[in-house]
């Protein structure tokens, strides 16, 4: 599967494979076994039972284990023959409910309560991803942690004309550009639908014989410490 | 706060390996939640003959293939046994010195700040390892103004690309993972 980006400088925009690049190492393949065999993972039942503590009297505690149930106790739980439900504190299956997030201080104290809702993909709208601000490249590679890298490559010969005059751009003034979304330009990257967004910013390099590499950073954090 | 040690030109360099910094830590977080009312809603599961179960009546367990509970299992890497490396804290990793452009090709999982570190402000190429274990973590560390920093993670290779792209040097699943400030928002929440 390609994801496609829709990327906007200097007036001209095009839409572009975005790609993934491999891992320098690749991560060796694990395999866990017994004298029997392979090992496998597995779900389980154990036996808790949902209770609610304060309604447990003590002469239910000294008379037996109320918040055990032993009846599925060690039998395997298929995934394909469970539903997922929401039970109150009575372990009763509830069916109209409320989805909701809450948007928590870093000290924990609540600031927001609002109806939940996922964030749509932006990276191949209607809207281009826009190349904003240049800052210095070694200023942004020691203020953001970068949890992502991709990669925009071309698909024909304009595309590759594109893409590495504005690799060569950003290499010239050792600068990233900082991409955004919206009308503006300034809201942040979402590459999946329901995806986690990002801080986003364009490294440009050249390489021989026309060559280039343009790498969209991807940041959802400052390096620096808590307050 | 444990102490880690690090050589550098055969020098060593011991500081403290403080408490990991998230994204949390700076900006806060977002909590889902299915309430009914005031009431916080548990997750549970319908089995198929109907009964009703909390996600905690389900446990993650190894078994072999004759469905006995695995106690003591043997691991394997590429097909082979290795043995266990000491961790971070049981051996000194050597720093090298790196260009801070290799930043930008690596994936940062984890960040934890160095305190008492004493190094020139650059980066250093390392490895870090929490626990004994036969892998160890490609790490950078990273000193600047505002601190040291230990970044553990993964590089990515990322090729130059001329009039024909390579496709075979990437992975075949591709990318992935409104505020009207101008200013950059990075709680994004």
């Amino acid at each position: 599967m390609t994801t496609t980006i829709h990327l906007e400088y200097e007036g001209k925009a095009a839409r572009l494979p975005l790609q993934s690049p491999k891992r320098a190492a690749t991560p060796p393949a694990v395999q866990r076994r017994t004298s029997a065999g392979a090992v496998n993972n597995a779900r389980i039942f154990n036996a808790a039972r949902r209770v609610d503590p304060k309604a447990i009297t003590p002469e239910e505690i000294t008379a037996g284990d109320p918040e055990l149930d032993f009846l599925m106790a060690g039998s395997l739980a298929d995934p394909d023959l469970l539903s997922t439900a929401f039970v109150d504190k009575a372990g009763e299956v509830v069916r109209d409910f409320e989805e909701i997030e809450v948007v928590l201080a870093p000290d924990g104290s609540e600031k927001e309560r609002r109806p939940r809702s996922d964030r749509a993909a932006n990276i191949n709208d209607v809207r281009p991803i826009k190349v904003g601000k240049f800052m210095p490249a070694d200023e942004a590679l020691t203020s953001f942690v970068f949890r992502g890298v991709y990669q925009i490559v071309h698909e024909d010969g304009l595309g590759h004309e594109f893409l590495r005059g504005l690799a060569e751009k950003l290499e010239k003034d050792k600068a990233v550009a900082v991409l955004g979304a919206g009308q503006k330009g300034n809201q942040p990257l979402v590459l999946r639908e329901g995806g986690s967004p990002y801080r986003a910013f364009l490294h440009g390099e050249t390489g021989k014989d026309g060559t280039y590499r343009l790498l969209v950073l991807l940041s959802n954090q400052e390096l620096k410490l808590p307050a | 706060m444990p102490a880690i040690s690090f050589t550098l030109g055969g020098n060593d360099i011991t500081c403290e390996l403080a408490r990991k910094v998230t994204k949390d830590d700076l900006y806060g977080r977002l909590k889902k939640l299915t309430i009914k009312g005031d009431e916080v809603l548990g997750r549970g599961y319908l089995t198929a003959d109907g009964r009703c179960v909390p996600a905690s009546a389900i446990s993650n367990g190894k078994l072999d293939p004759e469905g006995t509970p695995v106690e003591k299992e043997e691991i394997l890497y590429d097909g082979e046994s290795r043995e266990v490396l000491p961790s971070s804290f049981e051996e000194a990793a050597a720093l090298e010195p790196a260009s801070l452009a290799s930043l930008a090709s690596f994936c940062v999982t984890d960040v934890y700040p160095l305190e008492g570190a004493t190094l020139d402000k650059g980066l250093y190429s390392t490895w870090f390892s929490y626990r004994k274990a036969p892998e160890r973590k490609e790490a950078f560390v990273l000193s600047k103004d505002g601190g040291t920093f230990l970044l553990v993670g993964y590089a990515k290779n990322s090729p130059f690309v001329g009039q024909v792209v390579p496709y075979e040097l990437f992975d075949a699943e591709s990318a992935g993972g409104d505020e009207e400030d101008e200013e950059m928002d990075f709680a994004m929440m």
